[in-house]
């Protein structure tokens, strides 16, 4: 408020504003999203998802540390197994909380840190490599990560190190194998816990003070800027899934598929990711008090909040007899996963179409540009 | 102050805000223009004034990119996003598509294109689809079925274009992308260039690469003052975790100048700027990085980073009358007038049918012609 203007004039433009909004009443016979209750929404999400998701993701890295830990004390087939299962229980509460792309996990790159994927250049495989072949003393401490690139911080090379090929063998006679198994385990429990931490002690603030910069009370959209982000973090993952986790991998056809473009194909649990990712878009939508289909009843859309539900419960339905591995649905179920992206497709309508009705301008993709 | 000031005298005056009447005998009114997006997936151009009251709502085939307003005549040109098949020219006074030019076959625009200062020409970019190569066409308004003149642009994929103030080069952003549809294909061994045409001859007078090194720094937006310096927002098509200056200064003669903001404000433009202009003073550049929800300002008489503005996905720039004021429109329907030095942004009033928009990349402001 440093601007002389604006200190001396902001009761006209408040006074000005009043008139304008009833004004929108009157003659466009517009109700608006004045009705939804914005800061309750962001408070029920922060409170209900986002804090809770980030909590169940640090403490299952917590316990991959340890697993990692272990592992390097006992390299055995037993110690590795459970190693691996820590691993994909805290890849599966990533991706239960990977749709939150604002805020604390974008500090200090924490999400290109903890997943950088897609990628298409094998970055992450090559800097591996290299890092494999450090002197056998190379401290793989915060330093280190510091310096690192990202593609080796987080769960795709953890994800590497344990389902290559000779995993066993190599964390059994190579101590840097190990070692960085180990410290990268550490590494992402550290990032998880540092983001849960952040959350707590800013997400109120966070929700309070707008990504957009605040100062907005005169705008006619009178709807915060984190709602619009909140609403973003369910409805565009959706086109993801579709586009990067299943078509770009199913290629043009059964014959000529792209496995390894697959997300997690190396520990098969791709499409347990995109369960998770859905499982997360749902509960959103769902809310306990104050979900998108609370918000759609209240505004007297309670068929489109029923069809959204059903669509959920529909792919559910579908992908829950295919398990875990793409890989192999791709040979035995080409069929039934184009019909899931189909049904993908329509329920991203159907939410875009939900958030147009609450008069939330979603913007641009976040991948939009030319 | 202008657009301001004469605003602010309006609001004060109560309920004239909300007829905001044009009258005769008022000096012409400013106005607003860009292409948007409803949120049923619709495509518009949109003309409205600075008060929030719309002039104009034109339906448009595809969505389109930039905006351009004829210099002697009350019509607007929109031109259709890459790879574009349309230029529709509108009349703001009463809705009439005046042309609807199209791209010669095997041609297809680029986004952009100017009047010429006359206003009886159209200068645009093109794609010659069989070559690959970047060609700029001037049409006739009286006869724009076929191009008068048609040059190499000496690069591929270009984007903006400009004219020289005395009005006798032209300056093409060579964005260095081959592109079939949207799909990019030369990523690895791109090769972005500034180009200096003569008007007359096409006659390469001086084109400008970056360093080896910066090759994926695509040249796509800018913006050129009374001095003939070029202010550029750069796109990065490298790695996501790479850091590169992503704005540019050229001055004819010399080489590229790549101009980098402080770390912290780098990393957040994400790699991505999407519009760039002067000021009325030619001395003040505003670069735009939407999917950093940020807007950057920077002096070029000093080469230097001067300050920047939170702003959720906005990306469409303008210059008002005032030195050191833009005005800037965001994904998620919101413009405002950025005053930088003041560290202040402040939104327009719109009625929820303009702010329920997704203003798309660029913006035109101009005073109305009758």
């Amino acid at each position: 408020m440093k601007h002389a203007i604006n200190t001396s004039l902001l009761p006209t433009l408040a006074g000005a504003s009043a008139i304008f909004l009833l004004a929108g009443v009157i003659h466009i016979n517009h109700a608006a999203a004045q009705s939804a209750d914005w800061p309750a929404y962001n408070a029920e999400t922060l409170q209900e998802d986002i804090l809770p998701r980030y909590q169940h993701f640090a403490s299952e890295a917590s316990e991959l540390a340890d697993a990692g830990t272990a592992l390097c004390q006992k390299p055995d087939v037993q110690s590795l197994e459970q190693t691996r299962a820590a691993f994909r229980s805290t890849l599966n509460a990533w991706q239960g909380i990977s749709h939150i792309q604002f805020g604390p996990v974008t500090y200090l790159m924490r999400n290109y840190s903890i997943e950088f994927w897609p990628d298409r250049k094998s970055i992450g495989r090559k800097q591996l490599r290299a890092t494999l072949e450090l002197p056998a003393d190379t401290a793989f401490d915060d330093e280190f990560f510091h310096q690192a690139s990202v593609s080796i911080k987080g769960l795709p090379a953890l994800e590497q190190l344990l389902y290559g090929p000779d995993a066993l063998s190599r964390l059994q006679q190579e101590t840097t194998y190990c070692r960085l198994t180990q410290a990268i385990s550490g590494n992402i429990a550290d990032m998880a816990n540092g983001i849960y931490q952040d959350w707590q002690k800013n997400g109120e603030q966070l929700l309070a003070a707008s990504s957009d910069g605040g100062e907005d009370e005169t705008s006619s959209a009178d709807i915060p800027a984190i709602s619009t982000d909140l609403m973003k973090s369910l409805v565009e993952p959706i086109e993801l899934i579709r586009d990067t986790k299943l078509l770009a991998v199913m290629g043009k056809g059964p014959d000529a598929t792209y496995p390894h473009r697959a997300e997690n194909w190396m520990s098969e649990q791709s499409l347990a990711s995109i369960r998770a990712n859905l499982d997360a878009a749902h509960d959103m939508f769902t809310g306990s008090t104050a979900g998108l289909a609370q918000l759609l009843r209240q505004r007297g859309e309670p068929d489109m909040a029923k069809a959204i539900e059903q669509q959920f419960q529909l792919i559910d339905d579908h992908l829950e007899p295919l398990g875990d591995s793409l890989t192999a649905a791709l040979d035995n179920h080409y069929e039934a996963l184009k019909s899931i992206t189909d049904s993908l497709k329509v329920l991203d309508v159907l939410l875009n179409k939900a958030v147009q009705s609450l008069d939330i301008q979603l913007g641009f993709n976040s991948r939009d540009g030319d | 102050m202008e657009i301001n000031r004469r605003r602010l005298l309006q609001l004060m005056a109560g309920a004239a805000v909300l007829t905001a009447l044009p009258s005769r005998a008022q000096p012409a009114p400013i106005l607003i223009a860009s292409a948007a997006d409803t949120t049923d997936g619709k495509h518009w151009l949109i003309v409205m004034d600075d008060l929030g009251v719309e002039r104009l709502r034109h339906l448009l085939p595809e969505r389109a990119h930039h905006v351009a307003a004829h210099p002697t005549r009350p019509w607007v040109a929109a031109v259709a996003r890459r790879p574009g098949y349309y230029i529709d020219v509108v009349d703001y006074n009463n809705a009439q598509l005046v042309h609807r030019i199209e791209p010669q076959s095997g041609r297809h625009f680029y986004g952009h294109a100017i009047f010429t200062p006359d206003g009886n020409g159209l200068w645009a970019t093109e794609m010659d689809m069989d070559s690959g190569e970047g060609r700029v066409t001037l049409r006739t308004l009286a006869d724009p079925a076929k191009p008068l003149l048609d040059f190499s642009t000496a690069g591929i994929g270009p984007h903006e274009l400009l004219l020289s103030p005395d009005g006798s080069t032209l300056v093409i952003a060579n964005g260095g992308i081959l592109t079939d549809g949207r799909d990019k294909l030369n990523i690895d061994s791109m090769q972005p260039s500034l180009a200096y045409l003569d008007v007359a001859s096409g006659a390469l007078l001086e084109q400008r690469f970056l360093a080896p090194d910066d090759h994926q720094l695509s040249i796509r937006h800018m913006d050129i003052n009374a001095n003939g310096e070029v202010i550029i927002a750069l796109q990065y098509q490298g790695e996501a975790t790479d850091d590169k200056p992503l704005v540019a200064l050229h001055r004819r003669g010399e080489a590229l100048l790549l101009l980098r903001a402080p770390a912290d404000i780098n990393r957040q433009m994400a790699q991505y700027c999407g519009s760039a202009r002067f000021d009325s003073s030619g001395r003040i550049a505003a670069v735009s990085a939407p999917r950093g929800n940020l807007i950057t300002f920077w002096d070029v008489a000093e080469n230097r980073f001067l300050t920047s503005l939170r702003t959720a996905d906005g990306c469409g720039l303008a210059a008002t009358d005032e030195p050191e004021v833009f005005i800037a429109s965001s994904g998620r329907g919101r413009c405002y007038t950025l005053y930088p030095r003041d560290d202040y942004r402040e939104p327009l009033l719109l009625p929820p049918q303009l702010s329920s928009l997704a203003w798309d990349n660029h913006m035109a402001l101009f005073h109305a012609l009758g």
